[in-house]
């Protein structure tokens, strides 16, 4: 059975193979393009609000010395994804380095000597077809939850994620086949951390706030993204995030709302513009008085926020270098659950419902 | 006046004492030199007289027998004319009676002392005569033994056999004593290849001592032109050179022997000539007395005279060269360069040829660890003397390393010297005296040779980075097709095809000789 993430995924291999035929058939030497994923080709695209690579591309031809090598392994690759979607078999990117190394005929080469070779044919094959690799049933790591009242199905199983025990379901690597059969929620919450996500579980806020917690137990993976971006297109619900204030927390939240750099050419299957940051901010130290459940900066985090502040995407939004600006000047950083200092229930029975009714988003 | 004393003495002198006197010099010393000394006079003598018969390729059989510890048999056959029985003392008996003496041409031999010297030393060493069997090709075969009388200065023929049977060509034996045979540089052996590859139009049939034979084949077939005799030019010539002219001279005058026996003196020259001298050049030639010759030398070099004709040298010629190169060298590599004829000591033209073998049998034959130099001089391998050539100054003087030729580069170069009158340091006719216009002639050739040989070098490294290079698309090429084939279901074959083509057509200035 494939699915419609993954027919698309065939059409374009499928395209991208024929295009190289053409080329021989012509007696050219096949080549093909790659937007480049180099930095200084990833800029914020204002308009789409993500980041985005620019429109240069970098030729990859089978007749230069130095693109022959990857030449070959993007068409490897290639060929393997198209098995993979065929059989219906996901495997991880470790798995398919595996699967896909061995020796040349006729030489002592392999076809990659570690998995950085795999992986930066998978991300540009990615580039170059404008397909994820979960498409192509390359999963992506698997990690984070999803609880609330949420009706999904995969692989034939129908699944209530309020039914799933304490943890919910687990967000798998690749949720291409996952199917939204039916939800009753408001709002989608994304939680930074786990042990957040388990006490606001615990506390029934899904119940009290109509809210789908979503955790990627910090950084989000791809395929925990990828899922949020489907269930927000999907449902039209708001995407808020909760995350530690702090200048990673801050920063996991603006890889959710306008996508990463390594991801600059599939952002669009990542990022959701739209959603909103509850907190915590430098101003809930102050209104609910938790100064002393702050901690210090250290000079990592302290850099952290100079790179916050240099990021064009964080430009984009005052209210972000204002909030980055407080934290330099304050010197703190406040967790999540330092909430717990008030009362265990205190974020679930007054600091969230407080903020999301007043709606006091940051953007 | 003591030089004209000393010429007259010289001629004077019988066949005995002067071999004695000169022994060395004329390359009878040490036992494995004498040897190939012996060797190259019969062998340039021989090649000389089949060059005089019209239309016939040279054909020669040397061969080596060993008779007892240092003591070896010579046995050279030609295919030459024959001789005729009362010309047999004159062809070898006597020195400095050779035909050769009194032309002013380019040949082999140069003075005319080499086979009658080869004779003597045969029988100075064992006291036993030359064989000499000989045959005009009209049935009748002439055998005879040849010692020299040492008293009379004349051959003397004795046990004369006249048979009937069909020969055409001339064959010496001579047994010798306190020679040795070896191989190596000095050595018969390597005497003989030098003699091919100078004269790739001989054939040369070679039994060593422990009876193996090599056959070196003709490289050509064709038959060099003859050179033409030439009148010395008043530039080039010595004052030893020109005393002896007017000695044979038949003219009456220095005046119309000056008119008739050089070139590039007229009339007009010689009314020149006797303004700037202090005798009259009416008197006899043969009353031309040492100083006078050497003021007529000195105001020959400082008269305007017409360059020498070139056209009298013939080269072993670039194509002829290349072949045999070829045939005898097998080299990877080869450039020979022909230099456009040129003039030393302002009126002795030469020509200067050069070839360069790299590869193949080129280089190293003696394993030591330098470019392996052959020096010809008319075609005549230069094997003595080495340090004092010419062609080795000049051969060192080049910068081999700029154009990547290192020591142990396999390289073999040639330069033949041709002239005709080669500037020998010493009789023994060993080595070309650096002359600075010889030396740069020379030094011209080779270089060009070491460019293009710099060139090839080059182009072979790059070749070599260019097969890599091509290796490295090459090993791509059936994980490339199989995976495109699965994609596209076109068959995997054809696309190894149109990859192969591709790389191939990229590649195009690879030879495909791999």
């Amino acid at each position: 059975m494939v699915e419609k993430a993954q027919e698309k995924a065939l059409k374009e291999l499928d395209e991208f193979g024929n295009q190289l035929l053409e080329k021989l058939n012509k007696k050219e030497a096949p080549s093909f393009q790659i937007p480049s994923r180099t930095r200084s080709n990833v800029e914020f695209d204002e308009e789409k609000e993500i980041i985005d690579i620019t429109g240069k591309k970098s030729t990859r031809s089978f007749i230069n010395a130095s693109h022959v090598r990857k030449f070959m392994q993007t068409l490897l690759v290639a060929r393997a994804a198209e098995e993979y979607i065929k059989n219906n078999r996901t495997v991880s990117k470790r798995e398919l380095y595996y699967n896909l190394k061995h020796k040349l005929p006729g030489t002592n080469k392999n076809t990659w000597d570690d998995d950085n070779e795999s992986s930066a044919v998978i991300d540009d094959l990615e580039a170059t077809l404008g397909i994820v690799r979960q498409q192509m049933n390359v999963s992506a790591k698997s990690r984070g939850s999803i609880y609330g009242d949420i009706t999904l199905k995969q692989a034939g199983d129908e699944f209530s994620c309020k039914k799933l025990g304490k943890g919910g379901w687990a967000i798998p690597g690749n949720v291409e086949d996952v199917e939204i059969v039916d939800y009753n929620a408001e709002l989608i919450l994304f939680i930074e951390t786990e042990a957040m996500h388990s006490r606001l579980v615990e506390e029934g806020s899904y119940d009290d706030l109509d809210a789908l917690l979503v955790t990627g137990q910090g950084m989000a993976p791809r395929g925990v993204k990828r899922f949020l971006k489907r269930l927000q297109d999907e449902t039209d619900l708001p995407l808020i995030a909760f995350t530690d204030g702090d200048p990673y927390g801050f920063y996991i939240y603006s890889v959710l709302k306008h996508g990463s750099m390594q991801l600059a050419h599939v952002n669009d299957y990542y990022a959701v513009p739209n959603s909103k940051f509850v907190g915590m901010t430098m101003d809930d130290i102050d209104k609910y008085d938790l100064h002393n459940v702050t901690e210090n900066l250290d000079e990592q985090a302290r850099k952290k926020i100079e790179h916050n502040l240099n990021y064009e995407w964080f430009k984009y939004h005052p209210e972000w270098i204002k909030e980055m600006k407080k934290m330099r000047k304050k010197g703190v950083r406040i967790e999540q659950q330092a909430l717990a200092n008030k009362s265990l229930d205190f974020v679930a029975k007054t600091y969230l419902p407080e903020k999301i009714e007043n709606e006091e988003f940051l953007p | 006046m003591p030089k004209n004393q000393q010429f007259k003495e010289f001629q004077e002198h019988s066949v005995a004492e002067f071999f004695k006197k000169n022994r060395q010099m004329l390359g009878y010393s040490g036992k494995i030199k004498s040897l190939t000394t012996v060797v190259h006079e019969y062998v340039t003598n021989m090649i000389d007289a089949v060059e005089e018969e019209e239309d016939n390729l040279p054909e020669a059989f040397v061969k080596i027998e060993e008779m007892g510890p240092e003591h070896y048999k010579v046995i050279v056959e030609d295919n030459g004319p024959g001789i005729p029985e009362n010309y047999i003392g004159k062809a070898f008996g006597q020195m400095l009676a050779g035909t050769k003496f009194h032309r002013f041409m380019q040949q082999r031999g140069q003075q005319g002392i080499g086979a009658a010297g080869a004779v003597m030393f045969g029988q100075v060493t064992t006291g036993k005569p030359t064989k000499i069997i000989t045959g005009q090709g009209d049935g009748k075969i002439l055998e005879c033994e040849l010692s020299i009388d040492v008293k009379k200065n004349r051959a003397s023929i004795n046990n004369k056999k006249t048979y009937s049977g069909e020969m055409k060509g001339t064959r010496i034996e001579t047994e010798l004593k306190n020679v040795l045979y070896q191989k190596g540089r000095y050595g018969i052996d390597e005497y003989l290849r030098r003699t091919v590859l100078a004269n790739p139009h001989l054939k040369l049939t070679y039994v060593d001592p422990e009876g193996k034979t090599i056959i070196y084949d003709r490289a050509v077939d064709d038959i060099p032109p003859k050179p033409k005799e030439a009148k010395p030019h008043p530039r080039g010539v010595t004052v030893d050179d020109l005393l002896g002219y007017a000695l044979r001279s038949n003219s009456h005058k220095i005046k119309s022997f000056l008119r008739n026996d050089f070139t590039r003196i007229s009339g007009k020259k010689v009314k020149e000539i006797q303004k700037k001298i202090s005798f009259d050049l009416n008197k006899m030639p043969k009353d031309l007395r040492w100083d006078e010759a050497e003021e007529l030398v000195q105001t020959f070099k400082e008269t305007d005279f017409m360059r020498p004709p070139t056209d009298v040298l013939v080269p072993i010629g670039k194509k002829r060269l290349e072949k045999a190169v070829e045939e005898q060298l097998e080299p990877e590599f080869k450039q020979v360069v022909e230099r456009k004829p040129k003039v030393y000591r302002g009126g002795v033209p030469f020509i200067v040829e050069t070839a360069l073998a790299y590869g193949g049998k080129a280089g190293n034959n003696n394993g030591d660890n330098e470019i392996e130099i052959m020096r010809f001089s008319n075609r005549v391998p230069l094997l003595f003397n080495k340090g004092t050539c010419a062609i080795t100054k000049a051969v060192k003087s080049v910068d081999w390393d700029r154009y990547g030729i290192k020591d142990n580069t396999p390289v073999t170069i040639l330069v033949n010297f041709t002239s005709i009158h080669v500037p020998y340091i010493g009789a023994g006719k060993k080595s070309i005296a650096e002359e600075e216009e010889i030396l740069n002639e020379i030094r011209l050739s080779l270089m060009k040779t070491g460019r293009k040989l710099g060139k090839y070098l080059k182009g072979k490294r790059r070749q070599r980075k260019r097969l890599q290079k091509k290796k490295t698309f090459e090993i791509y090429i059936p994980e490339i097709s199989k995976s495109l084939s699965e994609i596209t279901g076109k068959k995997e074959e054809e696309i190894k095809k149109h990859l192969q083509s591709i790389v191939k057509q990229r590649f195009s200035d690879i030879k495909e000789d791999e």
